[in-house]
């Protein structure tokens, strides 16, 4: 017999534990859980104490703003803060802190006017462009703009053939005959050189000791790309990329700081847009660049926000290819021009902030002509013009590609999906990244893609819409012709236009060329489109210009 | 452990070199564009054909992996068609935020799931346990962008007690560079103000990355403490009446997280992988929000040097659990001895 003291019968394992915990508890115990309760209370004040500063800095900093430091926030990240080597669309923003340009675009028009420069003279008799410096001008590391600076810039931008190069490509030579006066010599007569002065990426004037001293090999481009040195209002503070940028005043503008300027400008990278959308709402920013379309619709009915809603230069378009395939035919094309439902696209789909596009060029644009044909939605004359030209009932597909990051491109191929199944054309929807979208369309052996695109002149000349996208020599990755449109007749006008001194003709050549690809019609002539940007009420003196898009001039801001 | 140590070391580079050949032909597999991409709409032929050959593109691809490979035996690992600078450089800013990121989440990790999982084992069946558990689930269902959302809104819009997004208050300068740590460069330098801003930014993308993984090991902990408690070790322990905390801490605990200790080294890969949708979220300028820009954009050299660093971090954290697995459980060695 066993002794049941030496064989227990085999306890129920779980209250084995629950043994374990009815035991008292010793001093050991009670002490090492009165320290471990204590340390925790320790590290929950810790971390209360960053949290309060953290409340006490959004509301302290929330006052600054108002008062002295401009905060942005910006969806996109900027590519380099090198004026002269990249034509993306962020980078401006920091650009137009530090560097300023000889002309710009005065107030919301594309009239020229000068700013380095106090005055110009283009002589097209002699072929000339004459600068005229401001004489009390110095770059922040102390040294003067002077005629040798600017010369030595312009040289710097054709050589590096970057950024605006393409608009100096009539430059032959480049004189300094004094100080203040820069005479560029030209080969002809190019209607967009001297918006190459002005624009967005126009030539901005870095320091020519900064350009001198970093010239290396690349032209300082390694420098310049996280180094700034200028004429403008800011100076660079602090840059850490896809994070922040920070600029504090330029004591020594040439333009002085009377007035209520802002002292500080921060730029801020936010990838996820509630971010972005939430501290503008919470007043811990002033401007958000670079939201969603959908998520600025519905900024506007918030009492915060101010939604500045202003026409542009902005253009979108439906490419249709041209190459191959039924759309080669431009009678096919033309009917599913007018398959297209333009008022559910600009009042639906773009929530009213467009109107329906009247050729490729925006309504506001030099050059735009008024009596140009326009399309109109109506599918009945849809089908009798697509069975004329032999696909009664459609018959055929077409594959819609957009690339990520394009808000407003999902929704144009869903409603041109729905709009061509009304004529029989089956539409395809495939989203890519983007670097596989524009590889894909620019692969001129396979692209047979339908695609949407937007187009923002870089130069205020209709040749900047005009080549771009209908050129025969923009096919490709050679420009942004994806549609493999191919006409010589509109090649012919467009290269006279643009060689064409005398205005008048000028605008009736460029009006000609309008006229041949309006009857064409490689794309669907969507909308112009208005410009939107959330900012704080309580923000002063912007004035938009759509050859300025997604910038500001800081300068020109207050509280 | 020595041995241990040296199979890791020789099967290191055959790793990254499999891992290059197999990111780079998959990149290149993919139609794109990446020069004229980054040149932008607005630029020239020429000024793409410059980009093109900057980056070399404009080789042929066994070329360009040649290329590749000759400049990673000199450390150089290209330079990012994005950035427009090395990816060494970008690294070794991205990467350290990451870290901080990543470290945070393991500390959550380790300092709310490893007690609440213990909660939940000891008090199986009863309350503790019941949140435990509810807590545990709501936090694996939760995906990592809605959870990061909800707690932006909530702590940042509602009650304005910690920030939206970024590393620091954009109206500071970050902590003089030493590590790429914030908070713990601040503390090296001695910046309060900084150290504060780091902290309080650092919280709420911290927590979120760590939600899931935390559940994870909360369950993990529970069972493991179910298993350990009722085995015959601690039944001995008990019947010798040996203080409960003491057989928690000396007989429980130490059992049940060998277990747990290789659950926590996948999760570490979990954690950098979930990190790419906190850093979006909270517009943490880390590895994940790089990579992501350099998948979008088709950038090579980025995504390769990505995708290297990442595998060589892996190895190394599942090299340090494995060494951690034998000082924890001496077992493991004397048998992995006997077995060799």
């Amino acid at each position: 017999m066993t002794d049941p003291r030496h064989h227990p019968a085999a306890p129920d394992r779980g209250s084995l534990i629950d043994d374990l915990l009815r035991r008292p508890m010793s001093r050991r115990d009670a002490l090492a859980r009165a320290g471990a309760a204590g340390l925790s209370i320790s590290g929950i004040s810790a971390i209360a104490a960053a949290c309060g500063g953290t409340n006490a800095n959004a509301g302290g900093s929330s006052g600054q703003a108002a008062a002295k430091v401009l905060t942005m926030t910006s969806g996109a990240t900027p590519v380099t803060l090198d004026p002269g080597v990249s034509l993306d669309g962020q980078s401006p923003l920091l650009w137009r802190c530090v560097y300023e340009p000889l002309l710009q675009f005065k107030g919301s028009t594309i009239d020229v006017e000068p700013r380095l420069a106090q005055a110009y003279e283009l002589d097209n008799a002699k072929n000339t462009l004459v600068f005229h410096l401001r004489p009390d001008v110095t770059f922040t590391d102390g040294t003067a703009l002077d005629a040798a600076a600017v010369k030595l810039n312009i040289e710097r931008q054709i050589a590096v053939k970057q950024g605006i190069a393409y608009a100096l490509s009539t430059v032959k030579s480049v004189e300094a005959p004094d100080d203040h006066t820069v005479v560029v010599n030209l080969s002809g007569y190019s209607d967009g050189l001297l918006y190459g002065f002005a624009s967005l990426y126009g030539l901005y004037l870095i320091s020519a000791k900064a350009l001198t001293d970093h010239k290396g090999k690349d032209w300082a481009q390694s420098w310049l790309r996280s180094n700034m040195v200028g004429t403008g209002p800011y100076t660079l503070q602090n840059y850490q990329l896809n994070q922040q940028a920070s600029f504090s005043r330029n004591e020594k503008y040439w333009a002085g700081w009377k007035g209520a300027h802002f002292e500080r400008v921060l730029v801020q990278y936010v990838s996820d847009p509630s971010s972005g959308r939430l501290e503008l709402e919470r007043g811990q920013s002033q401007i958000a660049l670079y939201l969603p379309d959908d998520v600025v619709y519905s900024m506007r009915s918030e009492k915060s926000v101010t939604v500045t809603d202003d026409p542009s230069f902005n253009v979108y378009y439906l490419g249709l290819p041209c190459r191959t395939g039924p759309t080669a035919n431009k009678a096919v094309r033309q009917a599913i021009s007018y398959g297209f439902d333009y008022d559910t696209w600009t009042k639906n789909v773009l929530n009213g902030t467009a109107t329906q596009a009247r050729g490729p060029l925006p309504k506001i644009f030099p050059g735009w002509d008024g009596t140009l044909p326009q399309y109109s939605y109506n599918p009945d004359k849809a089908r009798k013009m697509l069975a004329a030209a032999g696909f009664d009932g459609g018959g055929f597909s077409l594959k819609f590609i957009y690339e990520t990051g394009y808000y407003w491109k999902r929704p144009l191929g869903e409603q041109f999906q729905a709009n061509m199944k009304d004529l029989g054309i089956t539409v395809s929807i495939q989203e890519l990244s983007p670097s596989t979208w524009v590889g894909t369309l620019s692969n001129k052996a396979t692209a047979n893609e339908a695609y949407g695109v937007v187009w923002w002149p870089s130069l205020a000349t209709p040749f900047d819409f005009l080549w771009t996208l209908f050129a025969t020599s923009a096919q490709g990755s050679a420009g942004y012709n994806f549609t493999y449109y191919s006409s010589p007749q509109f090649d012919n006008v467009l290269n006279k236009a643009t060689a064409e001194p005398d205005e008048t003709k000028r605008m009736q050549l460029y009006a000609q060329a309008q006229r041949i690809v309006v009857e064409d019609a490689p794309y669907i002539f969507l909308s112009d489109v208005n410009y939107l940007l959330p900012m704080s009420p309580d923000l002063k003196g912007f004035e938009f210009n759509g050859m300025y898009i997604n910038s500001v001039d800081p300068y020109k801001l207050s509280a | 452990m020595g041995r241990l140590l040296l199979r890791r070391l020789i099967s290191l580079p055959i790793v990254l070199l499999g891992m290059s050949v197999v990111t780079f032909a998959v990149t290149h597999i993919v139609p794109g564009d990446p020069a004229r991409l980054q040149a932008g709409p607005h630029a020239t032929e020429q000024q793409v054909e410059v980009l093109r050959h900057r980056y070399g593109y404009d080789q042929p691809l066994v070329q360009q992996y040649v290329t590749y490979m000759g400049d990673l035996l000199h450390g150089n690992l290209g330079n990012s068609i994005t950035t427009r600078r090395p990816v060494s450089e970008d690294l070794r800013q991205f990467f350290p935020a990451t870290v901080e990121l990543t470290v945070a989440a393991m500390f959550i990790v380790v300092v709310a799931g490893l007690p609440l999982g213990l909660l939940g084992g000891l008090r199986r069946g009863r309350l503790p346990d019941h949140a435990s558990r509810l807590l545990s689930i709501a936090a694996v269902s939760m995906p990592v962008f809605w959870l990061g959302i909800i707690l932006q809104i909530i702590f940042y819009q509602r009650l304005n007690i910690l920030p939206v997004g970024g590393r620091i208050d954009p109206a500071l300068l970050p902590p003089t560079h030493a590590t790429g740590l914030y908070v713990v460069d601040a503390i090296w330098s001695g910046d309060t103000v900084a150290l504060r801003s780091s902290l309080s930014h650092l919280i709420l993308p911290a927590v979120t990355l760590a939600a899931g993984s935390m559940a994870v090991i909360t369950r993990m902990t529970r069972a493991s403490v179910i298993e350990v408690g009722s085995s015959d070790h601690v039944r001995a322990s008990v019947a010798k009446g040996i203080s409960r905390s003491l057989v928690v801490r000396r007989h429980i605990m130490p059992n049940a997280i060998i277990p747990v200790t290789t659950v926590f080294g996948l999760q570490v890969g979990t954690l950098l992988a979930g990190s790419i949708l906190v850093e979006v979220v909270f517009s943490w300028p880390g590895i994940g929000l790089y990579a992501v820009n350099a998948i979008s954009n088709l950038d090579f050299a980025a995504i390769m040097g990505v995708t290297l660093l990442i595998s060589v971090t892996y190895v190394i954290v599942n090299l340090l659990v494995d060494l951690a697995y034998l000082m924890l459980d001496p077992r493991i060695a004397d048998s992995q001895e006997a077995g060799a």
